[in-house]
């Protein structure tokens, strides 16, 4: 466990940092600024039974995760969501008891289900490059290196362990909208990536249709017992010429990598072959259909921006329903890109989100509290859910799912100190309600992400990569 | 020993602050967006293309130019300052140059497997969509088909099981199967299956299937033939089977050898020639000449690719054509003009779609249709404009939807440089960006190597300032700064009577707008420009502008980064910047390089 003396260190560099940001003069004016009321509802507003008999009966016919529905205890979730460019200064943590401020003040009415976590750095990064720390933990130099310790993100992590306990159809699923300013910058640089396996950065639908059509597809004759067995053997022909390659290959790495990714693709395949030809049958999602009648299956279209905030609420529609039927534990959303310039819908036209982040700060705080309007948006969708799973039958999807929202810097590119939140606690599992504070030197992303880690438990082995120490502050009491 | 090229194999090498080599990722000096937006074009240095590192000398385009850049990255210039580059250029060694890359994989990328499944099984978009894989991602220099990078990812491959079962239900269509394979009008027995395995099989694989191979294929007969399923229950099973295969998605480039040295073999040359030059598969025709060994020979790889670009005619084809504008959208970004947001609120979806096919109409013009080079694409005075940029732009006199070809004012400068989807994609919201179009000059046009300077301060408030060009020279004062913007900004500030927005300003704030600038570090020493026409001019008289525009063609047409790329056509990029060739003969000259028949270790 960390903790310990105070961190001088950490707090020259914040201050090198701060008094290069030229923001001061730009605080008053945001002081000024007067929250507004969220559009988001709490638990209160929770689904009829019969919502919950219709989660159940999805989850039923997907066949999946009745273990936990046998008792095995809470089926914890998890949501990543990154916070671009962090929040100007007095706009994020509540102070006093009295009313959130701007920026957080649409979350306010999940405040007993929300935990503020402050005081983190991202561990030894620095400014935009550390969309690629926050969920790996790991010590990012450059956009364009691989990660060299081969370290997969938390969600990775999480996914497999949930994975070995209770088999999902799907490990994790990843959706975006507009990750980047054009479809030809899918995964640029690393500046539009977010989420790694141990090889590589993982795949992300930026249109809602066709991460609609490829997690929930119709069925398909799957209990069809010869179908099977011939999808399997033609999984084997494909198994087998990779062997052929390999064989002729010698010693490229490079090439052999390559031949092993695709090698443990076909073996993800030929598991999800075993498991059988379950779907999430819930028909069609309104805002996804919504989107899908103007773009199509163009997954080049998503990357329009005038779509932005459709796609946005159809991805999350995608995550509720996933989350809820059982189809996976763990989502991920990346909207934008580390630097990216999508104009954020505020009032008075779209702002373009990164320049906003270094000229008007008034504005850009109007922006990430547009953000925050679409994280309640999720809680609240997820709240207004009885997690099918639970056997308490009372405990929303929301209950049992962590909902993280963490920036990879701030405005002023100081990775310290960085603005973060989650939501709902795992059933208990997590501490929620308040406000964590972590004033000791080295105080890191790593020890939440750990702090997750151990919680759900996993493997120490498993999650190595976040260092030993936790936070039990942030440990809720049903652990 | 090193050659002594005085003028050859240009890569200008900047090392901004020696000190920090290799730390890159925070932003360079000041807030300006610089690398922010992902087009910057400042690239971190990789361990994986072959430049850059010291553990990767293995790989092709590293080794000496690297060894011989740490040593002129800090050497003192004409400041005496021992920083921001010398003007050092490095010649491929007598060990790199023409010297071939590895042995590699390059997996497909979703145009060219498209083009494949249409070709192979004569699928139209309406018969078939098209494929549902993961878009291919960029590598660091903004190319989509590098072969590092394509990868079968889960993603990908589950995508392509779905994508090659829905193509299989378009291929047991009776009539469409009748087509592809005649004896399964006779109901079709095992010899039809085989006799499917040397048609579509020869043509997915680009090569004839070994007997093992068909034996795989062909011991799921009973199982997929079984009940009423027959041959098309086969047929099925075996497409997906042929299209998921690794044979099939991806470009095999391994040769045939031991020890060092690996010789391409026919198919593979052919299916390189084909995709390189069309973008599609070997025909039938193409891969029988492959089997017969003619495309050993240098003159028939020509010959074939000559046709592949032409087909007969004066002018290049359509899918040649397509091949290379793919190629130019992606070297100069210009797709994402479509997505800028500008504080002019002029700059409208209607004026950035018309400055994207401006582009690409001024690339097509000079590349197709003028037959010209280097100096055509960055001095050329004229453009083409619709109505839109007409008035967007204030000259040209065009109405309507037409683009019309007119003369450029001199004083918004030339050739590529002048494009007003270009000038506006390197500048920031409200405000140019020097130090962005300096460094897509260096970067893309000079191919300097340019390294991020760890933690620097932000740019002065512009409300201090009356010009930008005052703010950023008021910034680059400052020593932590000057090293690298002395070399980018000057570049920039030639462009400056160009707005963030891509037209035209006599003023700036109410104040004259100074162009005049000192470009460092040229093959022709120090040079005093003087506006947007005077930069571009350099720029298409310098060698290393041919070089660097060689490279990055190579580096799209081998899927390599354009660092590794660079020495593998040593010989060819110098006739192409040397004799002033064409940018399709220079590309013609790709097949005489030894890379493109063989491979080493």
């Amino acid at each position: 466990m960390g903790g310990g003396p105070t961190r001088q260190i950490h707090d020259m560099r914040r201050r090198q940092f701060l008094g290069t940001a030229g923001v001061g003069s730009t605080l008053t004016a945001l002081a000024a600024l007067a929250p507004q009321l969220a559009q988001a509802h709490p638990s209160s507003a929770r689904r009829p039974s019969s919502a919950t008999a219709t989660a159940r009966e999805m989850v039923r016919r997907a066949g999946m995760g009745v273990r936990h529905a046998a008792g095995l205890g809470v089926p914890k979730r998890l949501v990543l969501i990154p916070m671009l460019n962090g929040t100007p200064k007095g706009t994020f943590w509540p102070e006093g008891g009295g009313a959130w401020p701007m920026v957080s003040a649409p979350l306010e009415p999940f405040k007993s289900k929300i935990q503020f976590v402050q005081g983190l750095d991202q561990f030894e990064t620095h400014d935009h490059i550390a969309i690629r720390t926050m969920f790996t933990g790991a010590k990012v130099l450059d956009y364009s290196l691989p990660l060299d310790m081969e370290v997969a993100s938390v969600d990775q992590i999480l996914g497999s362990h949930f994975m070995d306990a209770d088999p999902t159809r799907r490990r994790s699923i990843h959706l975006s909208a507009c990750p980047a300013d054009h479809i030809l910058r899918y995964k640029l640089q690393g500046r539009a990536t977010f989420y790694f396996t141990e090889t590589e950065a993982v795949d992300y639908f930026a249109n809602p249709a066709n991460a609609f059509d490829s997690y929930f597809p119709k069925t398909d004759g799957g209990d069809d017992s010869d179908l099977i067995e011939l999808r399997k053997r033609v999984l084997a022909i494909t198994e087998a010429e990779l062997g052929d390659l390999r064989a002729v290959l010698g010693d490229s790495e490079l090439e052999l990598a390559k031949l092993g990714t695709h090698a443990a693709s076909i073996d993800v395949l030929q598991a999800a072959t075993d498991a059988g030809g379950g779907t999430c049958d819930g028909g069609p999602i309104p805002t996804v259909e919504a989107i899908r009648s103007r773009i199509g299956a163009s997954e080049e279209k998503a990357y329009n921006q005038a779509h932005y905030s459709d796609l946005i609420d159809a991805q999350l529609d995608i995550i509720v329903r996933a989350l809820a039927c059982g189809l996976t534990r763990v989502a991920t959303m990346q909207w934008n890109s580390a630097d990216g310039n999508v104009g954020v819908p505020i009032a008075g036209g779209a702002r373009p989100h990164h320049d906003t982040s270094h000229g008007n700060l008034v504005q850009f705080a109007e922006c990430q509290r547009w953000y925050a309007e679409k994280v309640a948006r999720l809680l609240t969708a997820l709240d207004a859910e009885i997690d099918p799973l639970d056997p308490s039958g009372t405990a929303t999807l929301l209950d049992n799912t962590c909902v993280v929202w963490m920036a990879e810097c701030n405005p002023d590119h100081g990775s310290w100190d960085i603005p973060m939140l989650y939501a709902g606690g795992w059933g208990g599992a997590l501490a929620t309600g308040s406000t964590s504070k972590f004033d000791f030197e080295g105080a890191t992303n790593r020890h939440f992400l750990k702090t997750l880690c151990n919680v759900a438990g996993v493997p120490k082995s498993a999650s190595a990569q976040f260092g030993d120490d936790d936070l039990p502050e942030l440990v809720g009491s049903r652990a | 020993m090193m050659k002594q090229y005085p003028t050859r194999s240009w890569s200008l090498r900047l090392f901004c602050l020696p000190l920090m080599a290799v730390i890159g990722g925070s932003t360079a000096c000041g807030d300006d967006g610089l690398g922010e937006t992902g087009d910057d074009g400042l690239e971190q240095s990789s361990s994986q293309d072959g430049s850059g590192s010291a553990d990767d000398d293995d790989t092709p385009g590293s080794g000496s130019g690297d060894e011989q850049s740490s040593e002129d990255g800090g050497s003192q210039d004409d400041d005496g300052d021992s920083s921001g580059g010398d003007g050092g250029f490095d010649p491929c060694s007598d060990d790199d140059a023409d010297a071939p890359g590895p042995r590699m994989l390059r997996r497909l990328t979703a145009a060219e497997f498209e083009a494949t499944i249409r070709d192979v099984f004569e699928l139209d978009p309406g018969d078939w969509a098209g494929p549902t894989m993961p878009p291919d991602p960029a590598a660091a220099n903004g190319f989509t088909n590098n072969a590092e990078q394509l990868k079968a990812t889960e993603s990908y491959v589950e995508r392509l099981n779905a994508t090659a079962a829905t193509i299989a239900e378009q291929v047991v269509q009776p009539e469409r199967l009748s087509e592809l394979l005649p004896c399964s009008a006779s109901g079709g027995d095992e010899s039809c299956g085989e006799a499917y395995l040397d048609t579509v099989g020869r043509r997915l694989f680009r090569r004839p299937l070994s007997s093992a191979e068909k034996t795989r294929y062909l011991d799921l007969w009973d199982l997929a033939t079984a009940g009423d399923k027959g041959l098309a229950g086969w047929v099925r099973h075996a497409t997906i089977a042929l299209i998921q295969s690794p044979h099939t998605i991806n470009r095999s480039e391994l040769g045939e050898g031991s020890g060092d040295s690996f010789e391409l073999t026919g198919y593979e040359i052919a299916t390189a020639l084909a995709y390189g030059y069309s973008g599609r598969p070997p025909s039938e025709a193409l891969l029988d000449r492959a089997a017969s060994g003619e495309l050993a020979d240098a003159d028939v790889r020509r010959e074939v690719a000559r046709d592949l670009v032409f087909g007969g005619r004066s002018k290049p084809g359509t899918e040649y054509r397509d091949v290379f504008m793919a190629f130019a959208r992606q070297y100069l970004g210009i797709p994402r003009v479509g997505n800028l947001i500008k504080g002019d609120p002029e700059f409208d979806e209607a004026v950035r779609a018309s400055m994207i096919r401006e582009a690409e109409l001024v690339v097509a013009d000079v590349v197709f249709e003028g037959g010209g080079g280097a100096h055509e694409l960055l001095a050329g005075r004229e453009t083409f404009v619709d109505g839109v940029l007409s008035d967007y732009y204030g000259f040209g006199d065009v109405s309507g939807g037409d683009f019309e070809r007119v003369e450029r004012p001199a004083e918004l400068g030339s050739g590529l440089m002048a494009l007003g989807g270009l000038m506006a994609s390197t500048a920031t919201t409200d405000s140019t960006s020097p130090t962005q179009r300096g460094a897509f000059v260096r970067l893309k046009l000079l191919c300097s190597e340019l390294e991020r300077p760890a933690e620097v301060p932000e740019l002065p408030d512009p409300k201090e300032f009356d010009t930008t060009r005052e703010r950023y020279e008021y910034h680059v004062s400052e020593p932590e700064c000057a090293a690298c913007h002395k070399m980018l900004d000057p570049i920039g500030f030639s462009f400056e009577h160009i707005d963030a927005a891509g037209r035209f300003r006599m003023l700036e704030n109410g104040h004259e707008i100074d162009a005049s600038a000192t470009i460092l570090a040229t093959s022709r020493g120090d040079v005093d420009v003087d506006g947007a026409a005077e930069m571009s001019d350099l720029l298409a008289e310098l060698p290393e502008t041919s070089y660097c525009l060689a490279a990055y063609l190579a580096s799209y047409s081998f899927g390599l980064d354009h660092k590794a790329a660079r020495c593998l056509v040593d010989g060819a990029a110098s006739g192409f910047a040397e004799d002033g060739q064409s940018m399709i003969d220079y590309h013609l000259a790709l097949t005489a390089a030894p890379h493109f028949v063989r491979r080493s270790r």
